[in-house]
């Protein structure tokens, strides 16, 4: 207290240094999570190139004319909690630049063989940080029966297990084409 | 050097606070959070005003025209439907992406990026219909069903010897692919369903589409729903009748139908079944809206505080189809739980002594034929340990009425007794049985005797009818 006291000034001083270099780490965490966060920088690993192209084609790509367009973070980051979002961002993060520089060559068919082809990281909670509302004026009356289950909570089912062109096509074929080994 | 430390401390702790900050300024980035909330609380709100388009993309529509001119009887059917009323076209369920192991174009969308598929598995229907579905797979409806048709370690491949070794005439020196398959492709698939092999333009080849109701797909998906609920009009009104399980559920080893009809409750369903109400809603189709149950109504349907369900094991306590009748467990159902929920069933209609009675009975009717089972079991034993058991089961007499006494007469007096068919009970079933078992004693009798099997199968006939 007395130390305080006698370098009131001096603190305030420090407090001030304090206040400076949070802002300034602050900011670039923001910028940074920001920047890390366009299709652009996603895309600028080569491994992700199929997946931009296929998404450019796709409902909620760039080709899509008065579509709403979803970033790769839309889906594939958890959009339930801001800590689960950050935590699965480093994560996913740390995981996709080791392979990178590892230079690890993923076989996309056959991992999806193993799996099925639709068991993948989007969440659930993306999908309906956008689609709030399902049952909204202007759907076909078939949609309406569609998301009955859903929406009474009586199936496990979520929205790619029916819904798994929405993000990338027929990304399957687009692997085959491509000359991936099955 | 404390003083320093201290005011580093202070500075650090003020960062700490403004980093607190620069997780709001993130906040706008990231989630806002309420997506899982509304997830598990979204509930269904029909009481707004909807604007439903009711027609179809042109694509859709088009396959309809088309169809309309090239096979107007599906297009027909389908039209009288709730699935046309809802807007559910061909499109919906037929169109496949065209990576799919069953991907095919019709004459209509060649060279177009639309992909089709003639065939449609549960995978499909669950889309829309998920909670029927996830029933309908936990059931002996889904990969049981077509167990025997289509696994070679069933039973040691003695099924798939059956079908093509024994039936197919390979026995006799019949090599003709097609033929020696033709009595599974029209028999066994057709009700137990079995596997879906493509050409290379991935249509189904050699016969093996279509099948019954667990027919199992080139993605890895099983079930077929169109068996009760047939195409193109996917009634529920139909499943619901008798005649929707009869296609199967009929003849010398289970002769379920026939049982139904000669039933009380069949009875009254062929005498006033034409003034019942078929076609209300799942759940809501109660006794009122009929004055008797089907198959459906115990086995299925929705009544009293019971929901509906499509798997077809929850209410059923014992094993009546295999060689011994055990209570049901594992894949097979849980019966304790099963005979619960049927005598549940029954309340809606009858008292608690008429219950118990039908109850006893039925149990009572399986501890005798199990008594019968296992005397036929310590006989063949006793055959077998002194080496006059036939190698050839099928020109053994002995194993051939074994075989009867189980899969036909055995299974006549089990369901027969379940489902109230008196005629199926003794005539078909226990009168049988104990002249089966009588034959079976005699030839046991005789080998034992002479320590040698009689040359020529005194089983003549394709046995007792």
């Amino acid at each position: 207290m007395n130390l305080l006291k006698e370098n009131s000034g001096a603190a305030a001083l420090w407090i001030l240094i304090g206040f400076v270099l949070a802002i300034i780490v602050s900011f670039v965490t923001a910028v940074q999570v920001k920047s890390t966060s366009t299709v652009q920088f996603c895309n600028s690993c080569h491994e992700m190139n199929p997946f931009y192209d296929t998404w450019v084609t796709g409902p909620h790509g760039l080709d899509k004319k008065g579509a709403i367009r979803a970033r790769c973070v839309d889906c594939h980051l958890p959009h339930d909690s801001l800590m689960n979002y950050l935590t699965t961002k480093t994560k996913a993060g740390i995981h996709d630049a080791k392979a990178h520089w590892m230079g690890k060559k993923t076989e996309w068919l056959k991992q999806w063989k193993e799996r099925g082809p639709y068991v993948h990281e989007a969440y659930e909670s993306g999908c309906l940080e956008c689609h709030k509302e399902l049952v909204a004026p202007g759907i076909p009356a078939k949609a309406v029966s569609a998301h009955k289950a859903y929406l009474a909570g009586q199936t496990e089912r979520n929205c790619i297990d029916c819904h798994h062109m929405v993000g990338h096509g027929d990304l399957v074929q687009r692997f085959r084409d491509l000359g991936y080994s099955e | 050097m404390k003083k320093i430390m201290v005011k580093l401390g202070v500075a650090g702790l003020t960062g700490c606070l403004f980093s607190l900050l620069a997780v709001t300024v993130m906040a706008a980035e990231a989630p806002s959070g309420d997506a899982a909330s509304k997830a598990s609380t979204v509930t269904p709100q029909f009481h707004k005003a909807l604007v439903v388009q009711r027609g179809m993309t042109p694509e859709a529509a088009k396959c309809i025209e088309c169809h309309a001119k090239k096979t107007p009887g599906i297009v027909e059917s389908w039209k009288l439907g709730k699935m046309a009323h809802a807007s559910v076209g061909c499109y919906d369920c037929h169109v496949v992406q065209k990576s799919s192991p069953m991907a095919s174009q019709c004459s209509g969308i060649k060279g177009s990026d639309i992909y089709i598929s003639p065939m449609v598995s549960s995978k499909t229907c669950s889309r829309c219909h998920p909670t029927e579905v996830e029933q309908f797979l936990k059931s002996g409806h889904a990969m049981l069903s077509s167990k025997p048709v289509v696994d070679p370690s069933k039973l040691n491949g003695k099924l798939i010897k059956l079908m093509y070794h024994l039936e197919g005439a390979q026995f006799i020196g019949n090599n003709d692919p097609g033929s020696v398959s033709a009595s599974r492709a029209a028999g066994c698939q057709m009700c137990h369903g079995g596997e879906v092999e493509l050409g290379p333009d991935n249509k189904p080849i050699k016969n093996t589409w279509p099948g019954g109701v667990g027919q199992r797909y080139p993605d890895g998906s099983v079930g077929n729903c169109t068996v009760c609920h047939t195409r193109h009009k996917f009634s529920v009104a139909e499943a619901r009748k008798p005649e929707a399980c009869a296609s199967c559920h009929l003849g010398p080893d289970h002769p379920d139908i026939e049982i139904y009809i000669e039933s009380k409750h069949g009875q009254v369903f062929l005498t006033h079944g034409e003034d019942w109400e078929w076609d209300s809603a799942p759940d809501a189709w109660q006794p009122g809206d009929y004055t008797a149950p089907t198959c459906a109504t115990c086995h299925m349907s929705g009544i009293g505080e019971l929901s509906t369900t499509h798997n077809i094991n929850e209410r059923l306590k014992w094993d009546l189809m295999h060689k011994k009748s055990v209570i049901r467990s594992g894949e097979r159902g849980d019966g304790e739980k099963g005979a619960k929920l049927m005598r549940q069933v029954c309340a809606n209609c009858h008292g608690s002594t008429h219950i118990e009675k039908e109850r006893q009975n039925l149990d009572d009717a399986v501890a005798l034929y199990n008594f019968y089972w296992d005397g036929a079991v310590k006989m063949k034993k006793d055959l077998a340990a002194k080496g006059l058991l036939g190698k050839d089961a099928w020109s053994d007499g002995f194993q051939e009425l074994m075989y009867y006494l189980w899969h036909h007469t055995g299974r006549r007096a089990r369901q027969g007794v379940a489902m109230n068919g008196p005629d199926y009970a003794h005539w078909h079933g226990f009168f049988q049985i104990f002249q089966v078992y009588k034959d079976m004693q005699a030839i046991y009798d005789w080998r034992i005797k002479n320590n040698k099997i009689e040359p020529l199968s005194t089983v003549m006939s394709t046995g007792p009818l």
